[in-house]
């Protein structure tokens, strides 16, 4: 029987051949759509999935309370990695790492030589506990590996980067030296972590590493310092509450901390929340963001949905097509039940072929979205049989979905009426037309919804990155310099830039005016018996920084490098938060940050130094106390043909010759500003191509009812030629009905659109304004596609010679 | 038995009290104008339609107003239709075609190719198994059509119009086909506008306005 079906759905696949490219290719988008996102969801959720009592791990933060806002951190204070080991009952594990940013790796080789690794990431101090918490297979040595100072233990391909070696066994005993000062001995080779963890550390330098005189830690001693290199691991004893292990690390933060400047506070993150919680770092790796993720399965079902309505709309319009077989199905003995069987049958033949197609196309949209999608999402069907399963259940349910209503409207076709062909699905008033309209309604709904968002984030987009942030951005380079040179290079630098003919301008200073990162320090004004107490950003210039800026000075005077210890500039908003009104009045207030006491001695107009997601802050900026800064500001001539490139060929010339082999780092203040947006240039572009699939699904939709429509109309249209119509006339007629409906889908659509936006956009303290002739806009844009769609095939049969019209009828 | 259609405003009667008996083993030819009630009768009379009131004992067993299953699963064991436009389905081949009632009635795969070679050699069409329907002539398409009611070796085979749409030639060898189905146990209960064809039969019951206005007994 089943046979039978396969047959009749092939066949009757290749009779209907456009409607059933239509369903297919709808399909075949929906759910390319959907395994993608399922592929990188599936990705991002099976992070620490795989951790033996993952319930039972947690990461201890910091919470610190300054005056105006919460800081969190990933990190604790160094002494309480130790304290946590002794003191807190219930944990049955406690695994202390010390993440080490990029180190210097050198490999001893015969003759003096070396092999040498300028960054190497993933390198950390842990002892055996990080292996008992997180449990990892040993390939050479054992867990006592760490026990020992200068050990390392390497994971298997790290240690085949290090040596020349074809078993991990040969690499014990070998040597690593770190930063050109620690020199270790690997003691142990583990496998690599899987692609779905956050602790893929490769080098595990002992701990015990870090207590030794000439390597000790910074700060190892010291609890008012949090670092987030610094973090602490522990698994809870399955009896142990979270509640209980909160208060004993409140009992030790208040032992060990009488005077705790920094308000802290050490809370417990869940294993499952770190990969998903931005407030915390990851060892400076990828986090996901679970509403993202949530937002990515809303499009796949929106799309797959799409699909459907095609599929539903177009098997009901087609279904009198089928009225004469489904009439002697009946008439030789075929149930209601057998025909239901057979319509799902043949809609799951469809849907597999979708699936099969979308199998070519899924290698395609991860290319096409590779910025988007976690770097370890990889498509390979025949290695992933979570993949195959999700397939397969896919098919079913996409398949029983759009499969069901159109078989029951079928298997419920009379007999009689059927093999008479009276059978219609077509009438005015008629319940399944009804139905269509409705759908086709939804669709466009949908399709105008995403239109309205895409115009509004575009919107926002350009007004983010094209709004004037109150000094100049354009063709200005910052160059890190490096923190380990002599100050005296800075000037050989400066002054070997200046020279160059592309460059207009040099100067030194500290970070640019906007930049992601910062750093904030209590400061306190009293005036009279008011106190305001705030912790500010300061940022460290003079005065050719403001000028090579254009930041403007409301009053008083700019800094300049000898102003280190006699002044600060304040921002206008800093200077409201003081109780000022004007300026001036601002000028020679006294504000005391740490242990001194300085003059404000100008203030500067009001500029955007972060994202305008966030509303002016106070800001405070100082002179450099010993003239010495680490980013070195190029203003450079506007680019003509490869200037900027030459320029910046020439100034790393200059840096090599100055410093050596030290890395030349550089980034454009525009593009480092752009990079702020770059989660809503993700949205924009994720959007852009929802909209444009969305727009696609529901034309091909209204293509095939529209080919119905018009075949079923055929005699209508060739009486009307005969008695006088217009081609104009005759696509008129066709058109009008649908476009009707996309009218009544762009005013259903208009204020959805508008309520998700507005939300959307509360995340912006600047925003675009949202004119009215958007919305008008995207209602001419969504029914000018429909209308192109419709007329493609109204025109061609408003053209039809009528006597072909009348006698194919 | 009564049949009525009815529109919102025009109720029309198809059949009126209309009364007949047919044996087994007969050949009944039923005649009448257009709009008589013939096609409504056969319908009933195949378990497609229900009657508005009145009997129909099929097979001694009363079947009038039944459920769709049960009728469906009467209609399978017992009975053969031949139309008078082949209602083969375009998509099956000749050979698939004629199997499909011996998919509906569970036969085991083996036995299908057994039965269906049997009745399409029978039918003398076997050459033509993996042709499409649109590939053969009117003739043709009816043999195929008639193999297909008998190969489930139904009791009765009720045919409406059978040579309707065919030549001279290929209607009178559907009903040599027919009287030969007959002769070997086969009601048949045949509606048409021919009085060639309805001398095949053993009986004509002449229809007009749903009700029986003459039946004549051929000899």
């Amino acid at each position: 029987m089943l046979i039978n079906y396969l047959k009749i759905a092939i066949r009757s696949f290749r009779r209907n051949l456009v409607v059933s490219v239509i369903n297919v290719t709808g399909l075949a988008i929906g759910i390319s759509a959907a395994l993608v996102i399922y592929l990188i969801v599936h990705h991002d959720f099976s992070y620490e999935n795989f951790r033996k009592d993952k319930d039972r791990i947690y990461r201890i933060v910091s919470i610190m309370h300054f005056p105006n806002q919460d800081f969190k951190n990933s990190g604790v204070p160094f002494p309480l990695q130790k304290a946590a080991r002794t003191e807190l009952s219930g944990a049955e594990q406690v695994a202390p790492v010390t993440v080490m940013y990029p180190m210097k790796v050198s490999i001893p080789l015969a003759g003096n030589n070396f092999k040498k690794f300028k960054k190497q990431p993933d390198v950390v101090y842990t002892d055996d506990s990080f292996f008992r918490l997180f449990e990892t297979k040993w390939l050479a040595g054992s867990l006592s590996s760490l026990t020992q100072p200068f050990n390392v233990v390497l994971t298997e391909s790290r240690a085949k980067a290090y040596f020349d070696i074809k078993a991990p066994q040969e690499a014990i005993g070998r040597v690593v030296v770190y930063n050109d000062s620690i020199k270790t001995t690997v003691s142990g080779i583990v496998a690599d972590p899987p692609v779905n963890t956050d602790f893929n550390f490769k080098d595990f330098i002992s701990l015990s590493t870090g207590d030794n005189a000439d390597t000790q830690f910074k700060n190892w001693n010291v609890w008012n310092n949090i670092d987030s290199q610094n973090q602490l691991f522990f698994k809870a004893s399955p009896a142990t509450t979270t509640a209980s292990l909160e208060k004993q690390l409140k009992e030790l933060h208040d032992k060990n901390l009488k005077n705790d400047f920094l308000k802290s506070q050490y809370l417990l993150q869940p294993l499952s929340d770190i990969h998903f919680n931005a407030d915390y770092q990851v060892f400076d790796h990828r986090i996901a963001n679970k509403r993202t993720l949530y937002g990515l399965l809303v499009v796949a079902g929106i799309l797959l949905l799409l699909a459907c309505i095609n599929f539903v709309n177009l098997t009901t319009a087609h279904a009198v097509n089928r009225a004469r077989e489904i009439g002697i199905r009946k008439t030789l003995g075929s149930s209601y039940r057998q025909l239901i069987v057979q319509f799902l049958s043949e809609t799951l033949v469809i849907t597999a072929t979708a699936a099969l197609l979308s199998y070519l196309f899924v290698p395609i949209l991860l290319k096409i979205f590779a910025d988007f999608i976690p770097p370890d999402v990889h498509f390979s069907p025949l290695q992933q049989p979570n993949l195959i399963a999700f397939t397969i259940i896919l098919i079913v349910v996409v398949g029983l979905f759009a499969g069901l209503y159109p078989a029951f409207v079928l298997a419920r076709f009379n007999a009689v009426t059927s093999l008479k062909k009276q059978v219609s699905t077509n009438g005015k008033g008629n319940g399944k037309s009804a139905l269509r309209q409705t759908l086709t309604i939804f669709q466009f709904t949908v399709a105008q919804v995403f239109i309205v968002a895409t115009l509004i984030v575009s919107k926002q987009i350009h007004f983010v990155l094209n709004k004037d942030l109150g000094f100049k951005k354009d063709g200005i380079v910052a160059i890190d310099l490096p923190g380990d040179q002599p100050v005296e290079k800075q000037q050989v630098l400066l002054q070997a830039v200046k020279s160059l003919p592309q460059v207009e301008q040099a100067v030194l200073g500290g970070q640019p005016p906007a930049r992601n990162g910062f750093a904030t320090t209590v400061i306190q004004y009293r005036s009279g018996k008011k106190l305001v107490n705030n912790s500010t950003e300061i940022k460290y210039a003079d005065e050719n920084y403001f000028k090579m800026y254009g930041l403007k000075l409301v009053a008083g005077k700019y800094l300049s490098p000898s102003d280190s210890i006699r002044g600060i500039m304040i921002n206008e908003s800093y200077l409201h938060l003081l109780g000022f009104k004007q300026p001036d009045e601002a000028l020679g207030a006294r504000l005391k940050i740490q242990n001194r006491t300085v003059p404000v001695v100008g203030v500067l107009r009001d500029f955007y130094f972060s994202s305008l997601h966030n509303a002016i802050k106070p800001l405070a900026y100082s002179a450099s106390t010993k003239g010495e800064y680490f980013t070195l500001h190029v203003k450079l001539k506007p680019n003509s043909g490869d200037s900027w490139h030459t320029a910046l060929s020439s100034i790393e010339s200059r840096w090599h010759n100055i410093y050596g082999d030290k890395d030349f780092d550089y980034q454009f203040v525009d593009e480092s500003i752009a990079g702020f947006y770059k989660a809503e240039q993700n949205i924009s572009q994720l959007l852009n191509w929802a909209t444009g699939l969305s727009i696609f699904i529901s034309c091909m939709g209204l293509l095939g009812l529209v080919m119905h429509s018009t075949l079923q109309r055929t005699k209508e249209i060739g009486i009307r030629k005969v008695l006088g119509a217009s081609v104009a006339g005759i696509v008129a007629l066709l058109s009008v009905d649908f476009l009707k409906l996309i009218l009544i889908a762009i005013v259903l659509a208009s204020p959805l659109a508008w309520l998700a936006t507005s939300q959307w956009l509360q995340g912006f303290a600047y925003r675009a304004t949202v004119p009215w002739w958007l919305f008008v806009l995207s209602g001419v844009l969504a029914i000018g596609v429909a209308f192109v769609t419709i007329s493609f095939n109204a025109v061609k049969a408003a053209l039809t010679n009528p006597v072909k019209s009348l006698r194919s009828e | 038995m009564e049949k009525y259609y009815r529109t919102e405003e025009v109720e029309t009667i198809a059949l009126n009290k209309l009364s007949m008996e047919v044996k087994e083993g007969e050949f009944v030819a039923i005649m009448g104008p257009s709009g008589c009630g013939k096609s409504t009768l056969l319908n009933i009379l195949g378990m497609l339609d229900d009657p508005d009131a009145g009997s129909y004992l099929f097979n001694g067993t009363e079947v009038a107003n039944v459920g769709e299953r049960k009728r469906a699963d009467l209609r399978k064991h017992n009975i053969g239709f031949v139309f008078q436009s082949f209602n083969l389905i375009d998509e099956l081949t000749v050979y698939e075609n004629v199997e499909l009632p011996l998919i509906y009635t569970g036969v085991a795969s083996s036995d299908r190719v057994k039965r269906v070679e049997e009745v399409l050699e029978k039918m003398q069409i076997m050459h033509r198994r993996n042709h499409y329907p649109q590939q053969l002539s009117g003739g043709q398409q009816q043999r195929v059509a008639i193999a297909r009611a008998v190969v489930n070796k139904p009791k009765l085979i009720l045919a409406d119009e059978p040579t309707g749409n065919l030549d001279s030639s290929n209607g009178n060898e559907v009903m040599e086909l027919l009287t030969d189905l007959n002769e070997q146990g086969t009601t048949i209960i045949m509606v048409t506008h021919s009085e060639h064809d309805a001398r095949y039969s053993h009986r004509i019951i002449r229809l007009l306005d749903g009700q029986t206005v003459m039946e004549n007994i051929m000899i």
